[in-house]
């Protein structure tokens, strides 16, 4: 039997995910945040929680009741495109979840689709080390934590450097400096996502889904201790031109 | 944009991609629950004239009352129809009865990149969502 949502956590038990999946799986959230934001929404929640696995094995991200809108409803359900120098700032609060949240999210500030690029920042790293970067024993340690900037970058042998430096510059307090605050393509174009053929990304090989197979005789306590069947399925490879 | 499965919009509205369908509870076989909280459930459900499972969204309308919040619940409708993409979990139809609104979703599963339990009790899952809903005529008229 297949429980393919459980994929992560298999892989997260086993160590980080390989970086062609977190490549992979990077590109597709990129790709549906620039739709997002084309349409200015901004999901304000993008957190794992709320990206789903189709049997496929590509995402999918859910949850808009949170969503922060940059233009007019009206605009949005008309499909019109998103002029920033058209529309007023707006401010933002504090909706989401604590751990994904933007300074500027807590504290008020002006909203804008660099709200998503943070929280991307911190899914991504938590896809390579396994916890988001920002993580408190309480909601307001955690808010602590992200005002002081106070997180852990591992070496490079958890981190390889190109992935460091793309979590250096989404995690940026001013989201006017923050990667991704003047259009997509400064992510797209980072050296993390080199190789990348964007227009082919939901053409690419998704990571094949970790068959997890239950031996007999395990107990409702065992679950967390499923075996991974047979192995060239745990790496699932994620194919990029280079 | 036809919409999907076959289903129409009752109010003979061809602008929203997501039909305001005729239907009830009962013509779905509940497969399973995916998720609870106060506000709102999701459910696996078939759609028993087509056979095509849904993650079916179903908030209460007296909480959506409480709350005040039914403008951001037809916003989060509107929003969702209006946005289709393959990265997205996107929003087939809907439909009510009167203690309750159904958003019927696609169908995915659900991954957990964590690997501690996670901070997400049923509550935070559909909290966030689904404390936004609230009442009114336009309710009735519009999802």
């Amino acid at each position: 039997m297949n429980f393919k949502g459980e994929l992560f956590d298999q892989i997260q038990e086993r160590g980080q995910l390989p970086m062609d999946d977190v490549r992979f799986y990077s590109a597709q959230i990129v790709l549906v945040l620039e739709f997002l934001h084309k349409k200015g929404v901004v999901h304000r929640d993008l957190k794992p929680e709320n990206l789903l696995l189709t049997d496929e094995g590509h995402l999918k991200l859910g949850d808009f009741g949170s969503v922060k809108l940059l233009q007019d409803v009206e605009m949005v359900a008309a499909g019109t495109d998103y002029d920033r120098s058209a529309e007023p700032e707006r401010k933002t609060s504090f909706v989401g979840t604590a751990e994904y949240a933007s300074p500027e999210v807590l504290n008020g500030g002006m909203a804008s689709t660099a709200m998503d690029w943070w929280s991307f920042g911190c899914l991504f790293y938590q896809m390579i080390v396994s916890k988001p970067p920002f993580r408190g024993g309480s909601q307001y340690l955690t808010f602590q934590k992200i005002e002081q900037m106070d997180y852990h970058m591992p070496g490079v042998g958890v981190m390889p450097l190109e992935a460091a430096d793309l979590v250096r510059r989404l995690l940026v307090e001013d989201p006017k400096q923050r990667l991704g605050y003047n259009g997509v393509e400064e992510i797209k174009a980072h050296a993390f996502f080199e190789g990348v053929d964007w227009l082919r990304v939901w053409e690419m090989t998704p990571p094949v889904p970790v068959e997890i197979t239950r031996q007999e005789g395990d107990s409702e306590d065992e679950q967390d201790f499923l075996e991974i069947a047979p192995t060239e399925a745990s790496h699932g490879h994620v194919r990029v031109s280079r | 944009m036809a919409a999907p499965d076959g289903l129409e919009d009752k109010g003979g509205d061809t602008t929203v991609r997501a039909p305001r369908a005729a239907l009830s509870i009962k013509d779905f076989e509940v497969e399973k629950v995916l998720g609870a909280g106060s506000f709102a459930q999701v459910l696996q459900a078939k759609l028993n004239r087509t056979g095509k499972s849904y993650a079916l969204k179903i908030m209460d309308k007296r909480h959506i009352v409480k709350q005040g919040k039914a403008e951001y619940v037809l916003r989060e409708r509107r929003v969702l129809d209006a946005l289709r993409h393959e990265g997205l979990i996107n929003l087939c139809f809907t439909f009510q009865d009167p203690h309750s609104l159904y958003l019927g979703l696609e169908l995915c599963t659900k991954v957990n990149f964590h690997l501690h339990p996670v901070d997400l009790t049923p509550a935070s899952t559909f909290a966030d969502t689904c404390v936004a809903f609230a009442p009114s005529s336009t309710l009735q008229k519009n999802i």
